[in-house]
């Protein structure tokens, strides 16, 4: 069955068609709010919470935008909501997640941020994802939509509910705030 | 040039999105400046190192998804939903035969007369081309359908029926009723045959002219004496009771048998104060265990944010599957003071 055809069938009650759409998207979803939070059990409840207002709403997704563009904003609202709740409720500090890539080295010229060998890649990759831990909620959400799930600026605008225009700016100004932490993390080679 | 202004263009050259204009600007920059050269390397550099979108999530979680759903909402029944913006259009064309050359050119009396019946012929064959059932016309059947389907979705049960502090009718009773008839009356696109001026009315409502609106309801009152009667009434915010009003908000807000709906469900819209005080009225209040307050509010706030939250900043959230576009309520987050 076709995307298309399983959504239709899960909007009409049909659990079997959603457990396959499950397959197909929970990785994203959990991919997603794991480097927003930064924390596997948070993005485990959010996940959970993501699927439990697709499934609701489901009969109602006219697919005005793609099934996934619907997924992520259902998923980075359930997010914001969180961490604004909890922030009150507990200091939540996002913690830098382990090291879980392993793609191929690429040619990649030389300077301080841009790392050569392997050793190099990793360490980088792995002051990302510390990173990503001290960045702003808006600069991380961008950040994340853009570089890890490769969206374009119209798909962020979509799933944020902002301008395309304001993609663009947070997302250089992201870009900024990350390399000064990771200028300041000393931790990987000059 | 200024490597400042240069710094967005810069990042949208790493993700494709800048315009050949846009490019030829950046390149005569690159060309000149090395620092920016340097800068765009270091930035692709941090692009090129992050991983894929999708992590493994831990092997239980589908299960535990697939075991508690929650149940489904039903698809809101709106047929004319496709012919929407064709039934719209007509009705406004329809509509705006009959009235303006009533405004403009003839006698009330005489131009009612035969322009009413005018429209009305020339409404009847649109009235049957938007409704894709062909009978042509939103009977009231359907209306008291649509209402009852919007019944079973509002998430009020848990709301409780207990008087309320401020001597208003219990917003699960009074408050969403007149809702409910308010939206009964007043759906989306609606063409009729009978009653134009009920149906005509949400219409122009719909149309959002604000001028013509007025036009349209003076117009409604004067011509169709009979149907005015029908119109619906506008919601009335419940006023409070005057001794009600004085009570200090901290009674209200430790009163244990009432609660501020946890389920999100149940509300239009999410507004969370962002700076200043929130000074006005609401149905509830109640002091979360992590100090913010929340109130409930009924949704019609939502059509004049500014007169009830004054000078605050706020938040608002109208988005997302947690909420209800036919919610009966708005929360209002106050968070604790830092």
């Amino acid at each position: 069955m076709t995307e298309e055809e399983l959504i239709q069938q899960a909007a009409q009650g049909d659990q079997d068609a959603f457990a396959q759409l499950l397959e197909l998207h929970q990785g994203k979803v959990y991919g997603l709010t794991l480097r927003l939070t930064g924390s596997p059990e948070d993005a485990m409840e959010l996940t959970q919470e993501t699927f439990f207002n697709a499934w609701r709403g489901l009969p109602n997704f006219h697919a005005e935008s793609k099934f996934s563009t619907w997924l992520y904003r259902l998923a980075t609202n359930a997010t914001i909501d969180f961490l604004r709740r909890e922030r009150r409720r507990r200091a939540v500090t996002l913690t830098p997640l382990p090291d879980q890539d392993d793609r191929p080295a690429a040619q990649i010229p030389d300077s301080r941020l841009t790392p050569q060998g392997e050793l190099e890649r990793k360490e980088l990759r792995e002051a990302v994802l510390r990173g990503l831990a001290g960045l702003s909620d808006e600069h991380r959400q961008v950040l994340v939509l853009r570089e890890f799930h490769d969206l374009s600026y119209a798909e962020i605008a979509q799933i944020l509910r902002i301008e395309e225009g304001t993609v663009k700016s947070r997302i250089a100004r992201a870009r900024m705030a990350l390399r000064k932490l990771l200028l300041a993390d000393g931790n990987f080679s000059a | 040039m200024d490597c400042g202004s240069m710094l967005e263009l810069l990042s949208a050259s790493l993700d494709g999105e800048l315009t050949t204009a846009e490019e030829a600007l950046l390149r005569a920059h690159l060309d000149a400046c090395p620092a920016c050269r340097a800068l765009r390397e270091e930035l692709a550099g941090v692009r090129g190192v992050c991983g894929e979108p999708e992590v493994l999530p831990p092997a239980q979680l589908k299960a535990r998804i697939l075991a508690n759903l929650p149940p489904q909402r039903a698809a809101k029944a709106h047929p004319w939903r496709r012919w929407g913006a064709l039934a719209a259009a007509l009705a406004l064309v329809a509509m705006a035969a009959w009235r303006l050359p009533h405004v403009f050119f003839q006698a009330p009396d005489q131009a009612s007369a035969e322009t009413v019946q005018d429209s009305r012929d020339a409404a009847a064959p649109l009235a049957r081309e938007a409704s894709p059932d062909g009978d042509g016309a939103l009977t009231e059947s359907k209306m008291a359908q649509m209402a009852e389907d919007r019944e079973k979705n509002a998430y009020v049960e848990t709301v409780p029926q207990a008087p309320m502090p401020r001597s208003q009718p219990a917003p699960a009773a009074g408050g969403s009723t007149a809702l409910q008839d308010r939206e009964a009356e007043d759906p989306p696109f609606h063409v009729q045959e009978a009653a134009p001026a009920a149906g005509e009315t949400g219409d122009a409502g719909n149309a959002r002219e604000a001028e013509t609106e007025d036009t349209y309801q003076d117009l409604a009152l004067a011509a169709e004496g009979a149907d005015a009667e029908d119109a619906p009434a506008p919601y009335a915010f419940p006023s409070p009771a005057p001794e009600a009003a004085d009570a200090p908000l901290t009674a209200i807000a430790l009163n244990p048998t009432l609660s501020v709906p946890v389920d999100f469900t149940q509300y239009r819209a999410v507004i969370t104060l962002t700076d200043g005080a929130f000074e006005g009225d609401a149905l509830l209040c109640q002091v979360q265990e992590n100090g913010d307050t929340w109130y409930l509010l009924p949704a019609s706030a939502l059509d004049d944010l500014s007169q009830v939250l004054g000078d605050a900043a706020y938040e608002l959230r109208q988005e997302g599957e947690d909420l209800t576009r036919d919610g009966a309520y708005v929360l209002l987050v106050v968070p604790a003071a830092p």
